[in-house]
């Protein structure tokens, strides 16, 4: 079962993982990520806020989208995406990404698309705040040959 | 009649949140209306050209031109940033 999450306010990646490691009698591995909002941008600069502005219904629909695909590609037991949306502060996490399969090398390639095709086509569209005011944060090149490594 | 249009990611840093737009009852080309927006803020063509701007009608994801009419939900954003 894939399930994809927007959440307005911080979350506990602790909490949703105790919660993801019960009843899994069946599974035998668990891997999951946490992504933290940095205090520096990629210039180095100030980051105050990060602020992901997300659409009412684009942006849940491309997560779920994206966590059934991973689901599906590498044949998890379950995968779970949680995703803040709103302002986040410096150190709270923006995204929770777990996954549960029979055997650790699919959970492990599971979580690891999941996040790169997160990191590109999720529908959200970020700014980074600081003392100068803000900026939109778009992928980066980085970003696209990661999701690239998935294209095969 | 009046048409709300919304936007999302760098539009919004022209247009704002939404944009009221005076548009026919039986609808206009999608087109048209990016044109109706593009000549009411000409900063915004560099913008629209430079990050993909697309469009959402009714929630969907929207290639190529279609009618819009006043009751639908239209949306123009940039490029998606990503989670």
């Amino acid at each position: 079962m894939a399930r994809a999450q927007l959440c307005a306010e911080p979350f506990s990646p602790e909490a949703l993982l105790a919660g993801f490691l019960e009843s899994r009698a069946g599974d035998g591995a668990v891997v999951s990520f946490v992504g933290l909002a940095r205090d520096a941008g990629r210039d180095g600069g100030v980051v105050t806020v990060l602020s992901l502005d997300w659409h009412p219904v684009l942006t849940e629909r491309s997560m779920a989208q994206i966590a059934q695909d991973g689901e599906t590609r590498f044949g998890v037991s379950e995968l779970l995406v949680v995703h803040r949306c709103g302002e986040v502060a410096p150190g709270e996490a923006i995204v929770f990404v777990a996954a549960a399969a029979r055997h650790r090398r699919d959970a492990f390639l599971a979580a690891d698309y999941v996040m790169d095709r997160l990191k590109t086509e999720a529908a959200f569209w970020k700014r980074e705040h600081g003392p100068e005011g803000y900026r939109w944060i778009e992928p980066t090149d980085n970003d696209r040959a990661d999701l690239a490594r998935w294209s095969t | 009649m009046i048409l709300r249009v919304q936007f999302f990611g760098r539009p919004s840093d022209i247009f704002g949140s939404s944009r009221e737009v005076e548009i026919p009852a039986a609808g206009l080309p999608l087109s048209e209306l990016r044109r109706l927006l593009l000549q009411s803020e000409p900063d915004a063509v560099d913008i629209f050209e430079r990050y993909g701007v697309r469009a959402a009608v009714d929630n969907q994801i929207v290639s190529g031109d279609v009618l819009v009419t006043p009751v639908q939900a239209v949306e123009f954003f940039s490029m998606f940033s990503g989670g």
